[in-house]
C-alpha cells in the first residue's frame, strides 16, 4: 500500500510538471497549445538516449530541456500568429507528427521496439529505498518549478504575460513585443514538460511512441481546468485530483461488481468524459477568474 | 539511360503513369471519405466558433446506426443507411445541441475542451453497447470494374458520387436559400444577426442537423469501404481537422477543396516516400499552408 | 469559492481513502491473487476483452472444483488502455495494493516492456501474449514468460513454409509495431537462406482511410507470395481493399490475424487459398476442447487464439501454484513452471486431468491451448507449426513443421 502511494506521488508530481507548463501557455499567456505532448516526449527520447549512450541523468536532462524549447521555439515562431483555436489544431498536428517521426526513424529511436533498460538515477543510496529516493527526485524537480513558476508569474515579465493574454492588441500599442512574449512563456512551459518526460522515462525505464499521444495533452488539460487555470497552486492540486480521480476509478469495480470488465473499463472512460464536461462548467462558474478573454474569431472580416 | 532500349524506358513510363493514375483514384476515394466530415466540420467552426474535436465520432454513430438496421435488424443496405442517418440525427443532434449550445459556456476554448469530452463519451459508449468485435455491414465484397489502371467497385463509384452529390447541395443549401443566408449571415456576424431579427436558435439547429447529417453519411461509406469500430472518428480528427482549415473555415468548397489536397498528396507522395509517412503529409500540407495563407487556400486573402 | 474548492477536495480524498482501504479488506488472505492486465478500451480492445473473459471463465471453473490446493483464484482486472503508461499505472496498483501473486496478459509489447521492470522488481509471474523479439532478451530474472511466438521464431517459419510450397519470391506487408517490424527485420534474412528473394517491404500505420496504395506496391513486384504481418483488425481492411482491387496474388499470415472471424468478415471467396500458418497442436490438443467449450458456453464465441493463450497463462500459473503445495509467493511459481508445463510426464489440458494427476504424485506435461507450452530458457514457447490453406471458408491442414526442423535450417 505505501508503494502504491509513493507510485501515486511520483505520477502526480511529475504530471503536475506538466500541468504547470500548461498553466504557463494557457492559464498566463492565453496559448492554446494542444500539442504538449510533444515537449514531453522530446524530454523523455533525448534524456533516455543520452544516459544511455553514457551521459549524465541531469546533463541528459538538461539536453532534452534545450532541444525542446528549441523545438518549441520553432514551431511558436512559425505559428503563434495564427487563430488560437487553429494554433491548437497546428500544435496536435505537431505532436502527432513527432510521434510519428519517433515511430518511424528506427536508426535513432527504435521505431516501436522503444527503448528499455533506460537508468533510474538516485539508486542503492544508502538507508532509503529506491522508490522513495525517485520521489524525492521529482518533488524537488516540482518544487523547483513551483517556485521558478510562481517568481515568473509574479515578475513584470508574468505582469505582460497576462497582459498579452487579456488584450494584445493593447500590449502591441504599448510597444511590446507580443510575439517574443509569447515565445518566451512557450519556451519556459516547453522546458518544464521535458523535465517531466525526462523523469518518466527514468521513472518507467522505458520508451516507446505509443506512451506520447495526444491523450497526455488532453489529461494535462483536465488537471489545468480542474485546478482553475492561472494558478500554479491551481495546476498542483488539479493534477492530484485528476490523478486521483483516474487511479480512484480504478477501485470503482468493487463497487458494481455485477458489470464485466470490459464494460466497466468502458464506464469509466465515459465518467472521465462526463467529469472533463462538468469541471469546465464548473470552473466558469466559480466567477471566471484568470480566464482569459475569448478573442471572438479575430481573423473575421 | 543509354545502356537502356527504348522500349524499356517506355515500359517504365507507362507502369509510372499506370501508378499515378491508381494513386489518383485511391486519392479522389479518401478526399471523399473525409470531404463528408471536412464540410460539416468547417460549417459548424464558422458558425459556432469553436473546433469540434467529437465531429468525426458523429461518423462513427451513423456507422453504427446503420450497422444497427443493417446487419442487426436485417433491413437492406440502401435503407438502412437512410434509417441510420436518421437514427444519427435524432441521438447526435440532441447531444450537439445539450453540450455546444445549452450549457453555460461560451468561450471558445471551453467549447472545444467539452468537445474532447463528448468525443470520449461518445466513443465509450458505443464500445459499451456494441462492445469491441470490428463489424461489417451485411454486404457482399465487390469485384472492381476495370479500365486501365482505375479498378473501382460499385460501392466505391458509389461513394464518390454520393460525396459530391451532397457537398453540391450544400453548396446549393448555402447560396440559393434562406436557411442559407441566415447561416452565413451569423457565420459573419453572430450578434448582427441576432439583432436584425434573425431566430439563430432555429438556424444553429439546422446547421447541427446539416452537419451531422453529413459526417454520418460520412461514416457509412467509411463503414462500407473499410471496417466498423468505436475508434473510426478520432482517428480521422487531424486529416479531416486539416482539410477544413486548408480550406478556409466556414466554406465548405474549400473543405472539399481542402480534402482532396489531403487525399490526394498523402497517396502521391507515396511515389518518393515510404507509405508510413503518409499521415504526417496531411499535417505537413495544412501547416505550409496556414505559414503562407493563414486563412485557408480559398479564403479572399 | 476558495472553500468550495477545498471542500471538494476533502470529499474527493475521503472518498479515495475509502476506496483504497475497501479495495484492501477484500483481499483475501488465503486466495492465489492474480492481476489481469489486458486492454480493455484503445488499440487492442478487440483481443484484450476475450482474454478478460477467459480469465474470468478459467478462474470460475478453477474455483468451482474447489480452487489451488484449497486456495481460490480471485482476479483483479486492471486496463491496461493498449497504452504502456496506463499499463504501468494499472501494473502499480495491482502490484502494491492486490499484492497479486502474477500478471497475465499484457497485449502489446510496448505494454509489456513497461510492466516487466515492475513485475521483476515484484519478483512475481508475468505472462504476456507480445511478440517482440526483444522479449526474449530482456533481463527479466526468468520472471516474464510469453505464449505467443517471438517473431525471430515464426521468421523461419514462414521462410521454410514458403519454400515447401514453392514460392520463390515474396514480398511484406507489414504493421507498424514491434511486431510487424520485427518481422520485416529477420524475415528477409531466413528466406534468403532458404534461397528466396524478398521483391519489397511495405509498412503502413493502423488506421488508416486507405490501404489500396500500399497493396499495389507490395504487389508491384510480382512476389510470389505477400506475407501479411498485422492483426485481425487492419487484416480485414487490407484484405477487403485487395479483394476489391482485383489484382489477384497469394497470401500468407498468421493463424491469430487470419482466423474464423477474419474469413467470415471478408467472406470465403475473398479468404480462398490464403496460407495460414499457426501453432500445430492446439485445435486438437485437450485445453483448446476446453477452453472453446468455456468460451462457447459464456460468449456463444469460438475461443480464439488470444483467448486460448489466456487459457494457458492461467492454467500453468494455477498447476505451478499447485506443484509447490499452495506456495503463491513469486519465486516459487517461478521455479515449476517448466516443471509442469515441459515434457517430459503426463500430458493434460484442462484442470480435472491436472489437478488430479499432480496431487497423484505425477510429473505432468501441460499442452495448452495455444501451443505445446513448453518454455525455453527465454522463457518462450516451443512448438511446432501447422501450415493451412483457406478452403470454402476453412482452415484445410496442408503440412506440420516441427520445431526441431526450424533448428537447422
Amino acid at each position: 500500500m505505501t508503494e502504491y502511494l509513493v507510485a501515486l506521488a511520483t505520477i502526480i508530481g511529475i504530471q503536475a510538471l506538466l500541468t504547470l507548463g500548461l498553466t504557463l501557455h494557457y492559464g498566463v499567456t492565453g496559448l492554446v497549445n494542444f500539442g504538449h505532448v510533444a515537449f514531453y516526449a522530446l524530454g523523455a527520447y533525448t534524456s533516455a538516449l543520452l544516459t544511455l549512450a553514457g551521459v549524465h541523468f541531469g546533463v541528459a536532462m538538461a539536453a532534452g530541456v534545450v532541444l525542446a524549447v528549441a523545438a518549441s521555439l520553432l514551431v511558436g515562431t512559425a505559428t503563434l500568429r495564427l487563430r488560437e483555436d487553429y494554433f491548437a489544431i497546428v500544435t496536435l498536428g505537431f505532436s502527432e507528427l513527432l510521434r510519428l517521426l519517433l515511430l518511424n526513424a528506427r536508426e535513432l529511436t527504435r521505431g516501436p521496439l522503444g527503448i528499455p533498460g533506460i537508468p533510474r538515477p538516485w539508486r542503492n543510496l544508502p538507508g532509503v529505498p529506491d522508490h522513495v529516493a525517485y520521489l524525492a527526485l521529482v518533488l524537488l524537480a516540482v518544487l523547483i518549478a513551483f517556485g521558478l513558476s510562481e517568481i515568473l508569474v509574479r515578475s513584470p515579465l508574468g505582469r505582460t504575460l497576462r497582459a498579452v493574454r487579456d488584450d494584445d492588441q493593447a500590449a502591441m500599442a504599448l510597444g511590446k513585443n507580443v510575439l517574443a512574449f509569447r515565445l518566451t512563456a512557450l519556451g519556459w512551459g516547453a522546458g518544464l514538460a521535458a523535465v517531466a518526460g525526462s523523469l518518466w522515462a527514468h521513472y518507467v525505464t522505458y520508451v516507446v511512441p505509443d506512451q506520447f499521444t495526444p491523450e497526455i495533452t488532453f489529461y494535462t488539460w483536465m488537471a489545468m481546468i480542474i485546478g482553475g487555470p492561472g494558478s500554479m497552486r491551481g495546476a498542483l492540486w488539479g493534477t492530484a485530483i485528476l490523478v486521483g480521480v483516474l487511479e480512484g476509478t480504478r477501485f470503482a469495480k468493487e463497487v458494481l461488481p455485477m458489470i464485466d470488465a470490459p464494460r466497466l473499463a468502458a464506464l469509466r472512460q465515459i465518467a472521465i468524459g462526463l467529469g472533463l464536461i462538468v469541471m469546465t462548467v464548473y470552473v466558469r462558474k466559480l466567477g471566471g477568474r484568470t480566464r482569459p478573454r475569448v478573442a471572438p474569431a479575430s481573423a473575421s472580416g | 539511360m543509354g545502356a537502356r532500349s527504348r522500349d524499356q524506358v517506355r515500359r517504365v513510363e507507362d507502369d509510372l503513369i499506370a501508378e499515378f493514375v491508381h494513386l489518383t483514384v485511391t486519392g479522389l476515394l479518401v478526399a471523399s471519405l473525409l470531404a463528408l466530415g471536412a464540410v460539416g466540420l468547417s460549417l459548424t467552426f464558422g458558425i459556432a466558433r469553436f473546433a469540434n474535436v467529437a465531429h468525426p465520432d458523429f461518423m462513427m454513430l451513423g456507422a453504427y446506426t446503420t450497422y444497427a438496421f443493417n446487419a442487426l435488424g436485417g433491413v437492406p443496405f440502401g435503407w438502412a443507411a437512410l434509417l441510420g442517418v436518421g437514427a444519427a440525427l435524432l441521438v447526435g443532434v440532441p447531444v450537439a445541441r445539450l453540450a455546444y449550445d445549452k450549457l453555460p459556456v461560451t468561450g471558445t476554448v471551453q467549447l472545444l475542451i467539452i468537445s474532447i469530452g463528448v468525443s470520449f463519451i461518445l466513443r465509450h459508449v458505443v464500445l459499451f453497447i456494441f462492445g469491441s468485435p470490428l463489424l461489417q455491414f451485411a454486404v457482399e465484397l465487390q469485384r472492381p470494374y476495370v479500365w486501365g489502371p482505375v479498378r473501382l467497385t460499385v460501392y466505391q463509384i458509389i461513394t464518390l458520387v454520393v460525396a459530391a452529390v451532397l457537398v453540391l447541395a450544400v453548396h446549393l443549401l448555402l447560396s440559393r436559400t434562406k436557411l442559407g443566408r441566415i447561416l452565413r449571415a451569423i457565420a459573419d456576424n453572430p450578434v448582427l444577426c441576432e439583432i436584425a431579427g434573425a431566430d439563430v436558435a432555429r438556424a444553429r439547429l439546422a446547421m447541427w442537423a446539416i452537419a451531422i447529417g453529413l459526417a454520418a453519411t460520412g461514416g457509412i461509406l467509411f463503414g462500407l469501404n473499410l471496417v466498423i469500430q468505436p475508434n473510426m472518428g478520432w482517428d480521422l480528427v487531424i486529416p479531416i481537422f486539416s482539410a477544413a482549415i486548408l480550406g478556409g473555415i466556414g466554406n465548405p468548397y474549400g473543405a472539399m477543396a481542402g480534402a482532396l489536397v489531403i487525399g490526394l498528396t498523402g497517396e502521391w507522395s507515396t511515389l518518393i516516400i515510404p507509405s508510413a509517412y503518409k499521415e504526417a503529409i496531411a499535417f505537413c500540407a495544412m501547416a505550409l499552408c496556414l505559414m503562407f495563407r493563414p486563412r485557408g487556400l480559398w479564403s479572399a486573402a | 469559492m476558495k472553500l468550495n474548492r477545498r471542500q471538494f477536495l476533502a470529499t474527493g480524498l475521503a472518498g479515495g481513502t475509502a476506496a483504497l482501504v475497501g479495495g484492501r479488506a477484500h483481499a483475501q488472505p488465503e486466495a492465489l491473487r492474480i492481476g489481469v492486465l489486458t486492454p480493455l478500451t484503445g488499440g487492442g480492445t478487440v483481443y484484450g476483452t476475450t482474454m478478460a473473459r477467459m480469465y474470468a471463465l478459467v478462474a470460475d471453473e478453477i474455483n468451482k472444483a474447489g480452487g489451488v490446493a484449497g486456495k481460490q483464484i480471485q482476479l483483479f482486472t486492471e486496463d491496461a488502455q493498449t497504452n504502456p503508461d496506463a499499463g504501468v499505472r494499472g501494473a502499480r496498483k495491482l502490484v502494491d495494493v492486490n499484492r497479486v501473486h502474477a500478471i497475465l496478459g499484457t497485449w502489446s509489447s510496448a505494454v509489456t516492456l513497461a510492466v516487466a521492470p515492475i513485475a521483476v522488481q515484484a519478483r512475481i509471474p508475468h505472462f504476456c501474449v507480445s511478440s517482440s523479439p526483444v522479449i526474449s532478451t530482456f533481463k527479466d530474472d526468468d520472471f516474464l514468460y510469453r505464449t505467443a511466438y517471438s517473431q525471430a521464431v515464426i521468421s523461419t517459419v514462414y521462410a521454410t513454409t514458403a519454400q515447401k510450397l514453392g514460392f520463390k519470391t515474396a514480398a511484406l506487408l507489414i504493421l507498424n509495431n514491434p511486431y510487424g517490424i520485427g518481422l520485416g527485420d529477420s524475415f528477409p534474412d531466413r528466406f534468403a537462406k532458404v534461397g528466396g528473394t524478398v521483391t519489397g517491404k511495405v509498412i503502413y500505420n493502423p488506421n488508416q482511410s486507405s490501404y489500396r496504395s500500399e497493396i499495389q506496391q507490395a504487389l508491384a513486384g510480382k512476389p510470389d507470395v505477400v506475407l501479411f504481418g498485422g492483426y485481425t483488425p487492419d487484416g480485414i481492411q487490407v484484405f477487403k481493399e485487395w479483394f476489391q482491387l482485383g489484382l489477384g496474388g497469394t497470401w500468407m499470415g498468421p493463424g491469430f490475424a487470419l482466423d474464423q472471424k477474419f474469413i467470415q468478415a471478408i467472406g470465403a471467396r475473398a479468404a480462398e487459398g490464403i496460407v495460414v500458418v499457426e501453432g500445430a497442436p492446439n485445435l486438437q490438443s485437450s485445453a483448446y476442447k476446453n477452453a472453446d467449450k468455456l468460451y462457447r458456453a459464456a460468449h456463444n464465441q469460438e475461443a480464439d487464439f488470444f483467448a486460448s493463450m489466456a487459457y494457458d497463462h492461467l492454467m500453468v500459473v494455477a498447476l505451478s501454484v499447485l506443484a509447490g503445495n499452495g506456495n503463491t509467493a513469486g519465486d516459487s511459481i517461478k521455479a515449476n513452471i517448466r516443471k509442469i508445463s515441459n515434457p517430459p510426464g503426463k500430458v493434460v489440458g484442462s484442470w480435472a486431468d491436472a489437478s488430479a494427476a499432480v496431487k497423484a504424485g505425477e510429473k505432468v506435461n501441460y499442452e495448452g491451448a495455444s501451443s505445446a507450452g513448453d518454455f525455453d530458457d527465454n522463457g518462450d514457447v516451443q512448438t511446432d507449426f501447422g501450415v493451412y490453406r483457406v478452403k470454402g471458408g476453412k482452415w484445410a491442414l496442408d503440412r506440420v513443421i516441427k520445431f526441431g526442423e526450424l533448428k537447422t535450417t
